[in-house]
């Protein structure tokens, strides 16, 4: 095991650091989450359907961040026995939510989604962007860079999440599934900050620039939602509150993230610290009665977006 | 740290600003371009406080979005410069504008910022170290846009580690030396730049070389 934990301890190093950066308050939040979580997927291990759903979810997840890390060069060459090492930390990454079906009928699950996580991390593709973009990415404005780039780092993954949100359409939950992972990309878009020049070609004071960011990005992640929602709604009309719910909470998403994005910006630096926070705040929008927590969290970014931006502004 | 007492650059002149690493070349563009705020005292520019409408600036370091092009790049920046010719300017620096700027070389970096300041139509343009990384023929068109720039009315602060070129283009050169501004050379007086900067320096170097080697 010793050979096999390498990663384990590098991600461990990182959670520890995350979870310094992000306070106790928040930590125990997080971790009070992923207890819930677990005890939900627990839940839907109960049932072999739901149990199959869940589990292929859980190996579709892994499957996305094994197909973006950038780091598999770098564990290929440089980590002794790295499918090994790959393995393992998937293994212990969805343990949470995967440990519990083991104490349900329907254990063979267990084994199934190893079977999926030995073979994604057997796997040495990686999906590198391309100069030469879908012709999706023309239709995206030159100023909504954070789009342009974020598309072209996923196009890949974006495009199967919605084709599998417009398959799916005549299924009750499933293209909301498919739509939240989508959201959770979307949000991704904003863990960079641009240059100072770049900040400022865009608008002249920081409130114009927050407002017309969520604006602009919200209509087009409404044109990206919005057909397999209709859709969905055709064939089960009795999802039309809820999806129009869900609409909601995904701007309520886009809000936090470009706000996140603002509150904590630099110029030039690097935000995938806010992950943890982002994924947090994905979660509460899938639980209804937990929409209120990043909704608060986003107003409490918006002041501090704009307090930020404005330090960059001797105008 | 900076501490200018009151300097005056004439407008629609080049200007050379020199001196060793850490003088606070860097600081004092960023204050022109106001990616910095001073302390106290104030930068005018024709009597009233300068803003950042004013200026354009080209980093030392030059840094671009992720996963864009080098075109999208260009395309973010408003083009107010009516005269600007993408075209006939990237002729020259051979840019592949479609390709990620994450495939660039240091070099191509350099022209893809240069590129993105001059289609702004601004008062002052700010080359902080402009020649590093690019080839020769680069180098020349380089100074060939400066000289057209100063040409069109703009002021030009330009920086360097290497003098010749300075020499060739500024109308005056200012050597900064430990957060202030020492001395301003006109261009009569550029003949005793390099003995008034090197001279003392030299003899010391060359000593501590043949000691050492």
């Amino acid at each position: 095991m010793k050979n096999n934990g390498v990663l384990l301890r590098i991600r461990w190093w990182q959670i520890r650091k995350e979870l310094q950066g992000i306070g106790i308050l928040y930590a125990l939040v997080v971790l009070i989450f992923a207890a819930l979580l677990s005890a939900w997927c627990f839940q839907q291990y109960t049932s072999p359907r739901s149990g199959l759903l869940v589990t292929m979810l859980l190996a579709a997840v892994v499957c996305s961040i094994h197909l973006g890390r950038k780091d598999l060069d770098f564990v290929h060459a440089h980590i002794e026995r790295p499918r090994p090492n790959i393995y393992v930390e998937y293994l212990v990454g969805t343990a949470p939510f995967a440990v519990p079906v083991l104490f349900t009928s329907n254990a063979y699950l267990f084994l199934l989604l190893q079977l999926g996580l030995w073979l994604v991390a057997c796997a040495r593709v990686r999906i590198k962007s391309r100069a030469s973009p879908p012709f999706i990415i023309r239709y995206i404005p030159y100023r909504e860079f954070e789009w342009r780039a974020g598309f072209r780092g996923g196009t890949v993954l974006i495009l199967l999440l919605w084709l599998m949100a417009l398959s799916f359409c005549t299924f009750i939950v499933a293209p909301l599934v498919c739509l939240w992972f989508l959201t959770l990309m979307i949000a991704s878009f904003y863990q960079q900050c641009e240059s100072i020049p770049m900040l400022w070609a865009q608008e002249a004071s920081a409130p114009a620039l927050l407002r017309g960011k969520i604006v602009r990005h919200g209509i087009l992640m409404s044109l990206i939602s919005v057909p397999p929602l209709v859709l969905n709604m055709i064939f089960q009309p009795q999802m039309i509150w809820i999806n129009s719910g869900f609409l909601i909470a995904q701007w309520i998403l886009l809000v936090f993230a470009i706000t996140l994005k603002y509150a904590t910006y630099r110029p030039c630096a690097d935000l995938r610290g806010n992950s943890l926070l982002l994924g947090f705040a994905a979660v509460c929008i899938a639980i209804p009665f937990l929409l209120p927590v990043p909704l608060l969290m986003s107003i409490k970014n918006t002041r501090r977006a704009l307090r930020n931006l404005n330090s960059y502004n001797y105008d | 740290m900076l501490d200018i007492p009151e300097v005056d650059f004439t407008l629609h002149q080049v200007h050379g600003i020199v001196g060793l690493n850490g003088a606070g070349k860097t600081t004092f563009f960023n204050l022109i371009a106001r990616h910095l705020k001073q302390d106290g005292g104030h930068i005018l520019f024709k009597g009233k406080a300068i803003r950042r409408i004013h200026s354009a600036y080209l980093e030392t370091n030059n840094f671009f979005y992720n996963n864009i092009t080098g075109i999208e790049y260009l395309r973010i920046f408003p083009q107010t410069n009516t005269s600007f010719n993408l075209e006939v300017l990237n002729s020259l620096f051979q840019l592949p504008l479609q390709e990620l700027t994450s495939s660039y070389s240091t070099g191509m970096k350099k022209k893809l910022a240069l590129l993105a300041i001059l289609q702004q139509d601004r008062d002052i343009y700010i080359l902080d170290e402009p020649f590093n990384g690019l080839d020769m023929e680069s180098n020349k068109v380089v100074e060939l846009v400066v000289s057209e720039l100063c040409r069109k009315g703009k002021t030009v602060f330009i920086s360097s580690h290497i003098l010749a070129p300075l020499l060739d283009l500024c109308h005056q050169v200012h050597v900064l030396q430990e957060g202030t501004i020492r001395r301003s050379y006109s261009k009569e007086a550029f003949v005793s730049i390099e003995s008034d900067l090197f001279d003392d320096f030299n003899a010391r170097t060359a000593q501590l070389v043949r000691d050492s080697l």
